[in-house]
């Protein structure tokens, strides 16, 4: 590879660079749709290969490792379609035809309070604020109803996807280690013992983040769906999902969480006590969450200032929606990460190159 | 100018597979040649030009070397003054304490003429502890034995 380049003078260089370069948008533009699997699957191939190293241990050879951990991922996974996803659908799909009924009694509390204002503030009926207000409410629900199935399936119901990404997987967490060689190859040597040890300690503490990030939600999801089945909710799997899911935006998300199954359990049951009983259940997951969960995971990683973590939240919010919520602070912690140790590396680089102008002066 | 009858034209054939450098490694002597096989997959294979510097003092250091062909000094800048502490060829390794120690490189090595290094990182060392404690804990062993040695011959000295 290096012989090859010296060859070539820097002008030419420079010309096979910008032409790979234009190419490669051009070539872009046909292929974006097959970066979502590579870049999915390398997201779980950095979750998963730690787990593959252990196995590796057991099994000796890397490729049974890899065969025995989709064994056991397609047990989890049947179990999974088999039970959980059936019952998180008839839920779901009981929860959508169940909403009318909820929308109504909204509208119904709704109509009662705009009598109520009404009459004792008769100037309001003549500007017509509470019908407009009325209105928009409604609409906002129906929209949100309609909305709520495409919000979680259709980022990722493709097909193909489902067939590529194992397919992606497999070779990822199998040849994963050569893949990675073969790359460093290409790095020049004055760079070359550097970019690995980022490579290494960036990864190392992404890596750590994430599997963090995903048992805090796993934990608290199974924790908060415990505390539904307790109190016999109706929807206790979908509502126990979607507060583990929201638990990643913070401090708004367990509010977030929670909304769903305060209405839920507060229109089954029709008594306030009950909603005491969900925030304390909820809270009490919060707390167990902050004070023994979230100080390991994050300990050894990564903290981020409040305002940051506003900041990406509504920067999140406003380039991808919900998922862009929920994705914002794992990204941010991903940038975090990768910026300390980057400036941390430039600095000494900086420091070492004025040691070494030094030296030479003398 | 070379000449085809003289020159050694069957050097190619001669040149020694990675696995067969290694197992004349202190390092990695005593090794099988199924487990030598798994080292050789982790190596990274370096080319450097005449003069090229492989690491300089004071880099923070991530990774033995082992030469697989060309010529390496070992140098330091001692009282202002440049002091050629070894020179290495074929088949010498240098740089192991890293792989055990967080520290920054006691000394420059420089390519003396154009060679093919295996390098050998600490995270990869790391990493084989998750995954064959076994062959990890033997490098270590020996690695502790090759650094044990420089100690006793130092303060022999």
């Amino acid at each position: 590879m290096n012989s090859f380049f010296s060859f070539l003078t820097r002008f030419q260089k420079i010309i096979i660079i910008a032409a790979i370069l234009v190419f490669s948008i051009i070539i872009f533009d046909y292929v974006s749709e097959l970066i979502p699997p590579f870049l999915i699957a390398f997201i779980f191939s950095y979750l998963l290969s730690p787990i593959v190293d252990r196995l590796e241990f057991i099994f000796q050879k890397r490729i049974i490792a890899v065969i025995a951990l989709y064994f056991g991922i397609s047990i989890g996974l049947a179990f999974f379609f088999n039970f959980i996803i059936p019952l998180l659908i008839s839920e779901f799909n009981e929860l959508s035809s169940n909403f009318p009924f909820y929308i109504s009694i909204i509208k119904e509390w709704s109509i009662s309070l705009k009598n109520n204002v009404e009459m004792n503030f008769p100037i309001i009926q003549q500007l017509n604020i509470l019908d407009d207000i009325q209105n928009q409410i409604q609409s906002i629900l129906i929209n949100l109803a309609q909305r709520i199935p495409t919000l979680f399936l259709s980022t990722f119901s493709t097909l193909s996807y489902l067939l590529l990404i194992p397919i992606i997987l497999f070779f990822f967490l199998f040849q994963g280690p050569d893949i990675k060689i073969s790359f460093f190859r290409l790095i020049p040597n004055k760079y070359f013992e550097v970019l690995i040890y980022l490579f290494y300690s960036i990864g190392n503490k992404i890596g750590n983040y994430l599997r963090g990030i995903l048992i805090e939600t796993l934990i608290v999801g199974f924790l908060s769906f415990i505390v539904l089945l307790g109190l016999g909710a109706n929807y206790s799997v979908l509502l126990g999902t979607i507060a583990g899911i929201m638990n990643l935006i913070p401090y708004l998300g367990p509010v977030f969480g929670a909304i769903p199954a305060v209405i839920v359990l507060y229109l089954q049951f029709k008594s306030l006590n009950i909603i005491l009983y969900i925030i304390i259940g909820f809270g009490l997951i919060q707390v167990l969450d902050n004070i023994i969960l979230k100080p390991i995971i994050y300990s050894q990683s990564v903290d981020l200032h409040p305002l940051a973590i506003l900041v990406f939240l509504l920067i999140g919010g406003t380039v991808a929606g919900i998922w862009g919520l929920i994705l914002a602070v794992p990204v941010a912690g991903i940038l975090k990460v990768t910026i300390t140790i980057l400036a941390k590396e430039i600095n000494f680089r900086i420091k070492f190159n004025e040691m070494l102008a030094n030296q030479t002066q003398k | 100018m070379t000449s085809a009858f003289w020159d050694d034209i069957f050097k190619f054939s001669k040149k020694k597979s990675d696995i067969q450098i290694l197992e004349q490694i202190p390092v990695f002597n005593g090794l099988s040649k199924f487990d030598l096989n798994k080292v050789s997959k982790l190596l990274h294979l370096r080319s450097y030009k005449k003069d090229e510097f492989i690491f300089r003092e004071k880099e923070p250091g991530e990774s033995m070397y082992i030469i697989k062909s060309g010529k390496v000094i070992i140098n330091k800048i001692i009282k202002e003054k440049e002091t050629i502490l070894s020179t290495l060829d074929e088949g010498s390794f240098f740089g192991e304490v890293s792989l055990v120690d967080e520290d920054v490189r006691s000394a420059n090595a420089i390519a003396t003429e154009d060679s093919e290094l295996l390098g050998f990182f600490r995270a990869d060392l790391m990493n084989l502890i998750d995954r064959n404690p076994r062959l990890a804990c033997f490098i270590l062993y020996k690695l502790s034995t090759v650094i044990g040695k420089r100690l006793r011959l130092q303060s022999e000295k």
